[in-house]
């Protein structure tokens, strides 16, 4: 009866591998030091430059990632993808409009809230739901434990809307290391140890970022752009913690999760150019589809430009606009981080 | 099933007495700008300057039930008796954690952890119980002292405006409940006083 011999990796493969997770964890390791550095020393002017430079291209290539990861056929994923684009595009528009009721006045702060707590519960429920309908595809999961959880965050959302929004604002950066480790997973198993080490530092920079701005002078913002920055990060809302340590916390994860987006997801999960259409599964449906990806690619890729061009002529009303209209693709990571669990 | 309903019954029992500690703290946001009526008034007794806003232009559109020229200190935002928005929050709460420790229940006694589900139950059955209890007679709270009469509010000499008004770089601010004015009041130094024009001869 024959037999299958495993075969050993040659000396020269494990070298590589070797050395390029070296290299990826150098990297980022470096990353952390100079986000941590940088987020310190001048949190505000950080977390102007890093949305300028990154916001729009990290999108984009997010986007162009989430392709290569979306099936060609949805088949008995139809129900879990048709309910995630949904819900992505439906409590986005929600988020929006409420905004713009707010904005223009047409609600007052009694309503707003209300509006505000309703669409949480909507998000909560999505996920739940989304998470149910991932635990019924192969490989199946036992993941009824989702309600109870789900059921109990909607009645901390409803409690303090603010606390739970602004706990979501920091969550989403730690998203994208929990994509990059299923990434890691799936394509470089033997880089994961090394990117878990690394993870395991990021308490250490907080906590070393929290100590050397304690005895800092806090943030007076003293226009309306500081105003919105401080605001986003959820300045005043825990009593005992001054703004700008908050604004520099939220920097520094920000500027990590760009890293992700922009390098490593890019390095890592694309193993092509981003223009190039190879390896997404759609495109693969026809000539048709292949099109239509190119042009969308290349309409996102003018939308970069454009977003560029508004930050330079004003930066404080395009980062509003950006931030409420980038609520989308902060909900279009839901469905593949659960995918890939 | 009958594990869910005894659950659900114990818990209902005990998310009755579920109480939320005040409203949630609205989310942060952009409010709009407005022009309203602006004077300046001053207080001989005064030595720094406060601007006085009235509370209903904290919130787009003014809170409801706004009424100028009330009792000071007077919430114009309370609607007694009435099932509104400012309920709904409690209400909300209390059902999700209804479900949350409903549909926890269900998913131990699915897993065959039988024996945590019956203790949840005697746990929740006994905090609605307690609680019960407790409310009943746990020692009352002092009385509180009677709040002392509110004193009429003072009236300032309003000063025409435009004005030549010397300011320091700090003015204490404050919020009232009632009124439709945004008010600065000034020390009586702070006003440049014109001296009246010598009568032509």
């Amino acid at each position: 009866m024959s037999q299958t011999v495993p075969l050993d990796p040659s000396p020269l493969t494990s070298a590589v591998r070797g050395r390029g997770a070296l290299l990826f964890i150098g990297c980022g390791f470096a990353l952390a030091c100079a986000s941590f550095f940088l987020a310190g020393w001048t949190p505000l002017s950080f977390s102007i430059v890093t949305v300028f430079l990154f916001a729009g291209p990290h999108n984009w290539l997010e986007f162009r990632y989430l392709l290569t990861r979306m099936p060609a056929h949805w088949g008995r994923q139809r129900a879990f993808f048709s309910v995630a684009l949904a819900g992505a595009l439906g409590i986005s528009l929600g988020f929006i409009g409420l905004y713009a009721l707010g904005e223009s006045l047409v609600i007052g702060e009694d309503l707003w809230t209300a509006g505000y707590s309703l669409l949480q519960t909507v998000f909560i429920l999505w996920v739940a739901t989304l998470a149910h309908l991932r635990s019924r595809l192969a490989p199946r999961r036992d993941w009824a434990w989702v309600w109870p959880l789900a059921f109990l965050f909607i009645a901390l959302s409803w409690l303090s809307p603010s606390h739970w929004g602004m706990g979501l604002v920091y969550l989403h950066p730690l998203m994208a290391l929990w994509l990059l480790d299923r990434e890691l997973r799936r394509s470089r198993p033997a880089w994961r140890p090394a990117f878990h080490a690394l993870l395991a530092t990021l308490p250490l920079f907080l906590g070393l970022l929290w100590w050397q701005l304690a005895t800092v002078p806090d943030l007076y913002p003293e226009d309306e752009l500081s105003r919105r920055i401080t605001d986003h990060v959820g300045s005043g809302l825990i009593p005992g913690i001054p703004s700008r340590t908050l604004v520099a916390t939220h920097a520094f994860l920000e500027m990590l999760h760009y890293g992700v987006w922009v390098v490593a997801m890019p390095l890592i999960g694309l193993g092509v150019a981003p223009w190039n259409l190879g390896r997404i599964p759609l495109a693969y449906r026809g000539s048709a589809w292949k099109l239509g990806l190119a042009l969308f690619l290349l309409l996102g890729f003018s939308v970069v430009v454009v977003l560029w061009g508004c930050f330079l002529a004003d930066y404080t009303t395009t980062r509003v606009a950006y931030f409420i209209v980038a609520i989308i693709h902060v909900l279009a990571e839901f469905p593949f981080l659960l995918r890939s669990l | 099933m009958r594990c869910l309903l005894f659950s659900a019954l114990a818990l209902l029992g005990v998310a009755t007495l579920a109480q939320a500690n005040g409203l949630p703290r609205p989310p942060v946001r952009p409010v709009g700008g407005r022009e309203v009526k602006f004077v300046v008034e001053v207080d001989p007794d005064a030595t720094k300057a406060r601007l006085v806003v009235p509370q209903a232009f904290m919130v787009p559109g003014g809170l409801p039930g706004a009424n100028p020229g009330g009792f000071p200190g007077a919430n114009p935002g309370a609607v007694p008796g009435r099932f509104g928005l400012s309920t709904l929050p409690t209400v909300v709460i209390g059902l999700s954690l209804f479900l949350a420790l409903g549909s926890g229940g269900v998913w131990l006694a699915r897993r065959g952890k039988g024996k945590i589900v019956a203790g949840l139950f005697v746990f929740a059955l006994l905090a609605g119980v307690t609680s019960s209890v407790f409310a009943d007679i746990a020692p009352r709270p002092k009385p509180k002292p009677p709040i002392p009469p509110v004193p009429p509010a003072k009236v300032f000499t309003a000063v025409k405006l435009p004005a030549d008004i010397k300011l320091s770089d700090k003015v204490t601010i404050e919020f009232v409940g009632v009124g439709d004015t945004v008010k600065l009041i000034v020390p009586k130094n702070a006003v440049k006083v014109e001296a009246p024009k010598a009568p032509e001869e």
